[in-house]
């Protein structure tokens, strides 16, 4: 019995990997080329399963269009941020510090303004019922859904991998991350670029709220839990590196729904946070990333 | 009348809270979002060691900053010896789960529903009494805060501050010296952790969130970075705003996140234009910039 029960965790830690992968591809888009450690994110994250459940729960629009309503209207939310708070807090000379701390105070803000607008219930998003009906493979069971979620993360991580290294635009963003005074030098347009990053990322960090917002419904917290997977996942595949990133997003999936087995499930955080305890202890580099540099030994 | 002196004795308790945080990242410029997790290691300690143990308060409190200094060194050596983000990434998962720990360690904490009838100490029972023990603490606080901050320690902690690697190119430890306050401002949050537990009488998981890390951060930005005082001010006048609210008829499911807002707002006001907070940090003569 135990042998089933362990695959079908696997199973559950590949469908929640997946969408931690996305988690952690979408912070690292913006904080690799940018440098900004952009807290809001996790305010972002949970405004576009409230976006989503805004357009077609509350306005009627079909599921589809809702889906991408509410990833684009992220995108855009993620720039509007970086252009309302971070950018003049730039220009006046402010250091990384001062971005850093304003983030703190954008994600408050956002996050009692949703308070206010949408209250503090769970929220359920009705979904065509064939989408949750379980297609059991002998013991073994997993919602069209869950393939649905494996196969679109996978598609938007494939195409993310096309774009960071084929496209303009990716080369641009790549340019930037490794050394951004050289971008501008050589003609990259580094501000527009930065809007880029900054829409991409959080069009990215929507879709893997979107797919949980399906599955498991919303509620106004959900959003650090899901920015301390990003950061993780981020950092035991090595900054800098997104297929480390997500592979260890993945991982992580994994192992969270792996711990289920033995440990209570609210217990999940502490198992994330012992795996980044273990890699900044040991291998703060992560798996991929550059050697991480020590002030004194 | 009472009332009045509950706020005050708020007051004290989060000026101790801001003070000991702006030793990390006023002075040394290390940003932390993991202090009220150590306020809530303090709040736990005594109430836990007052109802089930029979403590006295004062008594909870070398306890209670055992447990902080031992639990804030450990993430101290982990993360602050590292550059870069990461002791922020550090601080921000510790604190997350420690709040877990306090949700869902139901045995040891309660859990959701907390710990009640905290009591405290006999002789300062009355809001006013208690007043003048959280005033009292406030001021040790202070002095401590002030002669760290004047010491040559200080100097070496603000000159970590300016510029890291000089610091060290002059031969001086810097992890050692971040360790080290990062520890001295946890066992004082601690403290204030143990204050606030007796002065509500209740505590819960709730208190001791992320926001709560933040609302502190906002309380050292605002009041003035690399100044003590400004922090006792800062915490003096973000308090008392929204205690105003509840003259109004406002419901607590609007007024909480209204003050969120409004500390929120003045944190990014106030980093864009008037980054050195209220009370700007004052440069003692013989310190070199």
């Amino acid at each position: 019995m135990a042998h089933w029960l362990l695959l079908q965790l696997l199973i559950n830690g590949i469908v929640a990997g997946s969408l931690y992968a996305l988690l952690a591809i979408s912070f690292a888009t913006i904080y690799a080329p940018t440098k900004t450690f952009h807290f809001a994110h996790a305010s972002i994250y949970v405004y576009s399963g409230y976006f989503l459940y805004q357009f077609a729960m509350g306005w009627g629009w079909p599921l589809p269009v809702s889906i991408l309503g509410g990833v684009v209207t992220a995108g855009a939310m993620g720039v509007l941020v970086d252009r309302v708070v971070y950018t003049p807090l730039r220009r006046s000379g402010a250091g990384v510090m001062e971005v850093l701390l304003s983030s703190f105070a954008v994600f408050v803000v956002l996050q009692s303004v949703l308070l206010l607008v949408w209250k503090s219930d769970p929220r359920t998003i009705r979904v065509p019922e064939v989408l949750k009906n379980g297609i059991p493979f002998g013991v073994l069971t997993v919602t069209p859904l869950d393939l649905l979620t494996v196969a679109t993360a996978g598609a938007v991580l494939a195409a993310v991998a096309v774009f960071m290294r084929y496209t303009r635009l990716g080369k641009a963003i790549r340019a930037i991350e490794n050394d951004a005074g050289m971008a501008v030098m050589v003609g990259i347009p580094t501000e527009g670029v930065r809007m880029a990053t900054f829409f991409l990322g959080s069009a990215l960090v929507a879709v893997a709220a979107v797919f949980t917002a399906l599955d498991k419904g919303l509620e106004p917290t959900i959003g650090v839990q899901a920015l301390l997977v990003a950061v993780v996942a981020m950092i035991v595949g090595g900054v800098g590196s997104f297929p480390g990133a997500a592979l260890a997003g993945l991982l992580l999936g994994v192992v969270e729904n792996l711990g289920i087995w033995k440990i209570p499930s609210e217990w999940k955080s502490t198992i994330t946070f012992s795996v980044l305890a273990l890699f900044l202890l040991f291998r703060p580099s992560g798996f991929f990333g550059q050697r991480v540099a020590r002030y004194s030994e | 009348m009472n009332y009045f002196f509950y706020v005050i004795s708020l007051v004290a308790i989060y000026g101790i809270l801001t003070v000991s945080l702006n030793l990390v990242v006023g002075y040394t410029a290390i940003l932390s979002v993991a202090h009220a997790a150590f306020m809530g290691i303090g709040a736990y300690a005594a109430a836990l060691l007052l109802t089930g143990w029979g403590f006295n308060f004062f008594a909870t409190l070398p306890v209670a900053m055992a447990v902080a200094g031992l639990v804030s060194g450990i993430l101290a050596v982990s993360t602050l010896r590292l550059k870069g983000d990461y002791y922020i990434i550090g601080s921000f998962g510790f604190q997350v789960i420690l709040y877990n720990v306090f949700l869902n360690w139901i045995g040891l904490t309660g859990g959701p529903f907390g710990i009640r009838n905290i009591p405290r100490p006999q002789a300062f029972g009355s809001n006013l009494r208690y007043a003048i023990l959280t005033l009292g603490f406030l001021a040790v606080c202070l002095w401590v805060a002030r002669r760290v901050g004047e010491s040559p320690y200080g100097k070496v902690l603000r000159a970590i501050r300016e510029d890291e690697a000089a610091a060290a190119s002059i031969g001086k430890n810097v992890t050692r010296y971040k360790v080290s306050v990062f520890v001295l401002s946890s066992m004082l949050a601690s403290v204030g952790g143990a204050l606030y537990a007796g002065l509500i009488s209740y505590i819960d998981p709730f208190t001791f969130t992320i926001h709560e890390s933040i609302f502190l951060l906002a309380l050292v930005i605002i009041g003035g970075s690399g100044n003590v005082y400004g922090s006792v001010v800062g915490a003096a006048v973000l308090i008392v705003i929204p205690e105003a609210l509840r003259f109004f008829d406002v419901p607590t499911t609007v007024a909480s996140p209204i003050r969120e807002i409004l500390y929120g707002l003045l944190m990014i006001l106030f980093l864009r234009f008037r980054p050195k907070g209220l009370l700007p940090e004052r440069i003692t003569p013989g310190m070199v910039r």
